[in-house]
């Protein structure tokens, strides 16, 4: 193992002068964890002053995947949570997924997806010709057909242009059926780049009104040209019953926006994430289940988004030890 | 006390900035001080909301950063207490119209006149956040007890510097923590290694107060009034143990469990 | 085979300690990550005390940190070109013993990505024998004595002593 290791030297942590070249010797003797590298451009070898951007070099090539932007404006509604496990969701449906973290200084979806050990380079290595995309690609512990670029951590987003993430995303369409980029929280510099490498937009919202208010500002940000659409995420049925929390009309009634999904809150999100693990494998979650819905209606399937009636918490609750194939519909 | 500016801040988004702030704010004028509340988060403003004020506002900080009004015209007073003011954020404009320098400018004059100055910080480590701090002597880090929020905390308490650092632990599910499935307080007390200011339980209510735009710390017969009111005596210098929330016995079983005791 | 032993294992422990060893693992890596002068003087200080034994090759040097499933491990491959008699390493303990500090004049061994470890370097030069011009760099508390794994890295002014 420290052979491989040692070959995947982090440029930030080794003693070692940064190679001035990527090593496609390396790509050779890379662990079967890597996906088969496509044609990737010959990096220059000249000694340079400041770190080359690969987007000024780099020959476009015909792009086949989507790219999704996954954003909300607010902080903490779900983004990185979605990002993975709608990410899992779709490889699980025999796509290829790239996951991309866009979130550089702030990064998360590697420890959402419990591939924190495995990091060993990022976008920004990739970005400035330290190493190819490949190298920086992260296989999933699980599934095989999907990988995580991660963002750097000790980076600031501003080093990034608009453009370089444009040439990183197009590359990986080259590659992958979907790629997903994880928008940082906020409209500065980490959401405009987020947003230049995609076509189509998800917003991710909770049924709180500092959350949609956000949400709305953020779909003004968007291109004009970009489709985007609505999950309302952390949905609580009780709650929207009681009258103290925003029902999916209410929301709806403000973002006139197409609704891609609703998505229960769920405890055992926060348990997952303690593991590392997607919550769309805990087959007792209306979270998994309604994510897993929302990876087929992006795949074109006409899924009926279910009403989530304040009885299904009490059901759930009184079946929670009992295994089913397929979550519980709605009683009646 | 007099002019002690505090940014309340998190790094990860959701956790409960504004809540904290907003909260934090009217104990703080319950106790009879005059208080300032800025917010730092230009163009996705929510302290305004979150304060039921948001019909109020006509200037901005971004006005006065910029010259356009008096102080005092982009304060709002608050009419359910006579030492609350908020100082909203320019809603269209984006961070970077106001720098670094303006912002400590600002906060600094507000803190020649307040009690205390907080200032509601935006998610993330841009050009928000840096403004945000810019002007601010102390910190209230608010995080919860999961994984993400815990490492994004860590990564701020890097970048405050010689700042005193007090930590808000916020959403904290006691029976999840008995059951083994989320940190406890003392995990996350060892692990970012800075004094806890106050502990605040999950609740629900807040979601409540938050769509009426009427802090939950306004109402002196909800249980979380009493914590925050505790915060802010801490944040006054009172010397009030950590944790030492109401005594009776369902609190103290709590706070048993928020440790992770079991 | 390692991954579903160690996911085996994990199933039984708490979701919550899970939660609190990833976290140790991943502060340690970002911490490192974001002191990357703090590391240059570790690894610098390290050298020097080898220095005192041996003769290294220093453009073959690999020193980093790696974060394993459950272990942050830090990984020092050098290449041994000689090892001192016993009179070199008299010789040298005598000469550190005498008003020096435990850092020394060595090589970075890199391509001196850091100024500040150029100029340091420089300035040594100046006064080969370690005298008291030279200003005490700071210790580095290695992250395997930090008590519980936790501590930042805290860059403190030392007092001159002989040894890491």
């Amino acid at each position: 193992m420290s052979n491989e290791v040692r070959e995947h030297a982090d440029e930030l942590l080794a003693l070692q002068a940064p190679p001035q070249e990527s090593a496609p010797d390396v790509s050779e003797a890379q662990p079967s964890e890597q996906a088969t590298p496509p044609p990737a451009a010959p990096p220059s070898v000249e000694a340079q002053e400041q770190p080359r951007k690969r987007s000024r070099t780099r020959e476009r090539k015909a792009v086949s995947g989507r790219a999704i932007v996954v954003t909300s404006g607010k902080g903490g509604v779900g983004k990185t949570t979605v990002t993975a496990n709608l990410g899992a969701a779709l490889a699980d449906s025999g796509k290829r997924v790239a996951v991309v973290d866009a979130d550089v200084g702030l990064r998360n979806l590697d420890v959402v997806m419990g591939l924190e050990n495995r990091v060993r380079m990022h976008s920004l290595d990739v970005i400035e010709e330290r190493c190819t995309l490949d190298e920086a690609l992260v296989r999933d512990r699980v599934r095989r057909s999907l990988m995580l670029l991660p963002a750097a951590q000790n980076r600031d987003k501003d080093e990034i242009d608009p453009e370089d993430m444009q040439d990183l995303i197009e590359e990986l369409q080259g590659t992958f059926d979907i790629v997903l980029i994880d928008c940082p929280a906020g409209i500065e510099q980490g959401f405009r780049n987020a947003v230049a490498g995609a076509q189509e937009a998800i917003i991710v919202t909770t049924p709180e009104v500092s959350a949609v208010r956000d949400a709305d500002r953020v779909a003004g940000l968007l291109p004009n040209d970009m489709p985007a659409r609505l999950i309302i995420n952390r949905l609580r049925p009780q709650l929207v019953r009681k009258g103290t929390m925003m029902s999916v009309d209410d929301v709806l009634e403000i973002l006139r926006l197409d609704l891609v999904g609703v998505v229960p809150d769920d405890k055992e999100v926060i348990v997952a994430t303690n593991r590392g693990n997607p919550v769309i494998d805990i087959s007792t979650s209306p979270t998994g289940a309604a994510i897993r819905r929302i990876a087929s209606r992006l795949l074109g399937e006409q899924v009926p988004i279910p009403d989530f009636p304040a009885q299904q918490a009490w059901f759930a609750r009184v079946l929670s030890g009992v295994r089913f194939p397929r979550p519980p519909s709605a009683k009646g | 006390m007099k002019g002690n500016i505090f940014v309340v801040t998190s790094g990860k988004g959701g956790v409960g900035k504004t809540t904290t702030t907003a909260n934090l704010g009217v104990a703080l004028a319950r106790l009879g001080k005059q208080v300032a509340l800025v917010d730092a988060d230009i163009g996705l403003r929510n302290l305004d909301l979150v304060l039921g004020l948001e019909k109020r506002i006509v200037y901005d900080v971004v006005d006065l950063a910029e010259g356009r009004c008096q102080p005092r015209q982009a304060l709002i007073k608050d009419k359910r207490l006579p030492g609350l003011f908020l100082m909203p954020a320019a809603q269209t404009k984006d961070k970077e119209s106001v720098s670094e320098a303006q912002m400590a400018r600002v906060v600094h004059a507000l803190g020649a006149d307040f009690d205390a100055v907080l200032i509601d910080c935006p998610a993330g480590i841009e050009h928000g956040f840096r403004n945000a701090v810019a002007g601010a002597d102390e910190a209230i880090l608010v995080t919860m007890p999961e994984v993400s929020a815990i490492r994004d905390a860590d990564r701020i308490i890097g970048m405050l510097g010689t700042r005193r650092t007090r930590v808000v632990v916020n959403r904290v599910r006691p029976e999840m923590v008995k059951t083994g499935d989320m940190l406890s307080v003392d995990d996350v007390a060892e692990i970012l290694g800075r004094e806890i200011l106050g502990v605040v339980p999950d609740d629900e209510e807040v979601i409540d107060t938050t769509n009426r735009g009427q802090p939950v710390a306004l109402d002196a017969t909800r249980r979380l009034a009493a914590i925050y009111s505790t915060m802010a005596r801490r944040l006054l210098g009172e010397d009030i143990p950590a944790l030492e929330l109401l005594d009776d016995g369902l609190w103290s079983r709590i706070r048993r469990i928020m440790v992770g005791q079991r | 085979m390692l991954d579903f032993l160690t996911n085996l294992f994990r199933r039984e422990e708490s979701s919550r300690s899970q939660a609190k060893e990833r976290l140790r693992l991943v502060l340690m890596s970002d911490r490192v990550a974001l002191a990357p002068e703090t590391f240059d003087l570790m690894k610098g200080e390290m050298l020097s005390v080898l220095q005192r034994y041996l003769d290294v090759d220093e453009h073959g040097i690999d020193v980093h940190f790696e974060n394993a499933e459950r272990r942050f491990m830090l990984y020092a491959n050098i290449p041994v070109t000689n090892i001192k008699t016993s009179e070199e390493i008299e010789a040298e303990r005598h000469r550190y013993a005498v008003g020096g500090n435990g850092n020394g004049a060595h090589a970075s061994g890199g391509t001196g990505t850091r100024r500040r470890r150029r100029r340091r370097r420089n300035r040594n030069a100046a006064a080969p024998n370690g005298d008291m011009a030279s200003p005490p760099s700071p210790a580095v508390e290695p992250y395997a004595q930090a008590s519980n794994g936790f501590a930042p890295p805290e860059i403190e002014a030392d007092e001159p002593n002989s040894s890491l």
